[in-house]
């Protein structure tokens, strides 16, 4: 059963706490460790945003995935990709980036765009965001980058490429200035309450994130697995401890469990049974190494 | 008296074209995150103020690298503060190509991550290049860059002024400008001293005004004493003329400075780095370029031919009549002066001295003294030996004239500049 726990980064929890919790948790076992903001809880306040306290806690996570929550909704695909990118060369290929679908909450009045609240436009916008941002990590051909001190050539131009992708809502050039990371891109990881939700960002989820709806979990996990997502995980908050909350996931026929816990919660597990060490967090987590254009061919 | 302030210029090679070729650098990682750590953390030793992230979010085309691998700043600085535990650290973010709520969120985030170390660079970015990667088909005219960079500014201070704490709810604003239409209230914790530090570059008379409306420090850069001395002055009076205290804003004069054990293997030392830029480039083609001619049709070991050279029209004319003129009296040879245009066009080394660290500290103590600055931007050729010579060579020596400071006193960068707290900046400058 592979665990990737989500930790609360609530309003009075210090950096030092959150990054000593952290620890813990890849000391207990888990194959990940996120970072859940305020704008994924929809409280008020938090400590600090999520992804850049994941790059801070890449030194403490070392082997075990270190996942980074942004919107998909807004902001630019090309920081999006700047950044998910760098974390991943950052924290030596375990980088993982937990999309965030929500237009609630203070980003929602703090950004250029706005939402009309149609859910089908804002799941074809995080689409959009997400296909942009893997074109951009497949814009260097592999062996793009070649350093070669007597020749003087450091990197191959005819094999980087623009992306040119033009749409109604975003206009992006590229290529990405990033180089191809360790893992070639950051394993993303998409939440699922809804159907619609696991169809629209199907092709683009490795691992889906699932929140039980009216109709339970299960559908959901269905939907998610056949809209593309190569492992689906059940979220579940504040479980007593790991082999209940693996137990709920099992019964929910998910292939793992996604713990959403408090820092002290975080630190009175032990001995998760997750997946075995791997050299990516992909791997940790058992999915196929990402080729190039693995999913934008 | 007062200290010397001091900054790194942060790269993976150096600032140097030719870095990245000396059997020093390590190309085996790309980005390499060891030199970054190893750069920060020997700028550490010698108390540096501040390490500096450059940045412009767009891919530069060309076989060599210039300036290493980009990433993404916050996250490298972000990532740099978690293995120091003193030095500040800048990150370089764009007010052309961001929205002012995210900026003052992230930046918050790691304002507070790192107990206060947080400087941001904003620069109005300029080309066609960046603005096709952010939905625009191109950049927007020089002065709307500005006063985009202006509202930008007054957003995100006022964002942070207005942020909520644990015992405090925050204080929405609500914008409505030219560029940006922003409500509410940061979700993240305000940062330690209400923001991070605020730096400036830009030494057109806007960026000047606007480095004199808001910068905590400014990155300057000067050719001659006298026009370091001219920029310091004029930025001084203009800070004055906002009504701040001119010893509020730290200007930050660059410096490439090539250390060896003598004078001449300092010159060895650039001659070396020059070479390698230069091996296997087509620099005649180079030359051919600025000069608005195929010299290639020529005999590459024979004099300029120059009757035959055209009026050169353009931007790079002042370049194209220098590269001429050297020619000329020096009676070189094509491929001579060639190699000159190669090596010499690097931009933004700002002013070079090469040699021993006695040699080095002198310099920089007479600049200082004659006032062209309030610190030094290290623009380090190679950054590794760069940084290591420096601290090992020209702190001691500028510690030992009391001109550089023997420890830290404080764990802010706010208070490495002198300030126990910083003004919020924007309530000087709410919307009229």
């Amino acid at each position: 059963m592979v665990t990737v726990a989500l930790l609360r980064v609530d309003a009075d929890a210090s950096p030092s706490a959150l990054l000593a919790a952290a620890g813990s948790l890849a000391a207990a076992g888990v194959a990940g460790v996120g970072f859940l903001d305020a704008a994924d809880l929809g409280t008020d306040l938090g400590a600090t945003e999520s992804s850049l306290l994941a790059t801070a806690a890449a030194l403490e996570l070392e082997g075990v995935g270190v996942v980074g929550t942004q919107s998909g909704l807004y902001g630019f695909p090309y920081h999006s990709a700047r950044r998910f990118a760098t974390l991943d060369h950052l924290s030596g290929g375990y980088a993982g980036w937990l999309v965030r679908t929500t237009s609630s909450g203070p980003e929602s009045l703090g950004h250029a765009w706005r939402s009309t609240g149609d859910r089908a436009a804002e799941l074809g916008r995080c689409s959009e965001h997400l296909e942009i941002s893997y074109r951009l990590w497949d814009s260097w051909e592999d062996g793009a980058q070649w350093p070669d001190k007597e020749t003087g050539d450091f990197k191959d131009d005819s094999r980087i490429h623009s992306i040119d992708y033009v749409s109604e809502a975003f206009q992006v050039a590229g290529p990405l200035d990033v180089p191809p990371s360790p893992q070639r891109r950051p394993v993303i990881l998409v939440g699922v309450s809804t159907v619609a939700e696991a169809a629209a960002l199907g092709p683009w989820t490795d691992v889906a994130v699932v929140t039980p709806g009216p109709d339970g979990s299960a559908p959901l996990v269905v939907a998610a697995r056949e809209a593309g997502a190569s492992l689906v995980l059940l979220r579940v908050d504040d479980p007593a401890d790991p082999a209940s909350a693996a137990t709920l996931a099992a019964a929910a026929g998910a292939d793992g469990v996604a713990p959403v816990l408090s820092v002290e919660a975080a630190l009175t597990w032990s001995d998760v049974a997750s997946a075995p060490a791997g050299g990516t967090f992909a791997e940790r987590l058992g999915l196929a190494t990402f080729e190039h254009g693995s999913r934008t061919a | 008296m007062s200290l010397i302030h001091l900054s790194l210029n942060l790269s993976e090679y150096g600032r140097h074209s030719g870095a990245w070729r000396h059997p020093a650098a390590d190309v085996t990682a790309i980005p390499n995150l060891a030199a970054y750590v190893h750069a920060v953390q020997w700028a550490e030793k010698g108390f540096f103020d501040q390490a500096f992230l450059a940045d412009s979010p767009v891919h530069a085309p060309g076989r060599t690298s210039v300036t290493g691998t980009r990433v993404d700043p916050l996250e490298m600085a972000s990532r740099l503060m978690a293995v120091t535990d003193h030095i500040g650290v800048i990150a370089t973010l764009s007010t052309s190509y961001n929205e002012p709520f995210d900026v003052a969120r992230r930046a918050a985030s790691v304002a507070s991550l790192s107990g206060g170390r947080l400087g941001v660079n904003y620069v109005a970015s300029t080309g066609a290049a960046i603005a096709r990667n952010f939905n625009r088909s191109d950049q927007l005219p020089h002065d709307q860059r500005y006063a985009r960079a202006h509202e930008f500014l007054e957003v995100v201070t006022r964002l942070w002024a207005g942020a909520p704490t644990v015992d405090a709810p925050g204080t929405p604003i609500s914008h409505h400008g030219r560029f940006f239409d922003v409500e509410g209230v940061l979700d993240v914790q305000r940062p330690p001293l209400g923001r991070p530090v605020i730096i400036q570059a830009g030494s057109s008379p806007d960026g000047r005004d606007q480095a004199a409306r808001w910068a905590d420090a400014i990155y300057a850069g000067g050719s001659s004493l006298e026009a370091g001395q001219e920029y310091y002055a004029d930025i001084k009076k203009r800070t004055a003329d906002y009504g701040r205290d001119p010893e509020s804003v730290k200007v930050m004069l660059g410096l490439a400075p090539f250390l060896a054990p003598t004078d001449e293997e300092g010159e060895q030392l650039k001659t070396l780095l020059d070479d390698f830029h230069a091996k296997g480039a087509d620099t005649i083609g180079h030359l051919s370029g600025l000069l608005e001619i195929d010299l290639k049709a020529y005999d590459a070991e024979g004099p300029l031919p120059f009757d035959d050279l055209p009026e050169v029209k353009a931007a790079s004319v002042s370049q194209a009549g220098l590269f001429a003129r050297m020619a000329r009296e020096g009676d070189l040879t094509i491929s001579q002066t060639a190699y000159l245009s190669y090596v010499g066009g690097l931009a933004n080394m700002q002013f070079v001295e090469s040699g021993t660290a006695e040699r080095v500290a002198d310099t920089m103590q007479e600049w200082f003294e004659a006032g062209t600055c309030d610190g030094y931007s290290l623009v380090a050729p190679n950054i590794g030996h760069t940084i290591e010579s420096f601290v090992t060579g020209v702190v001691p020596i500028l510690q030992e004239r009391g001109l550089a400071r023997t420890s830290y006193e404080s764990t802010s960068l706010a208070g490495h500049f002198g300030l126990s707290e910083l003004d919020d900046r924007a309530s000087a400058w709410a919307v009229a």
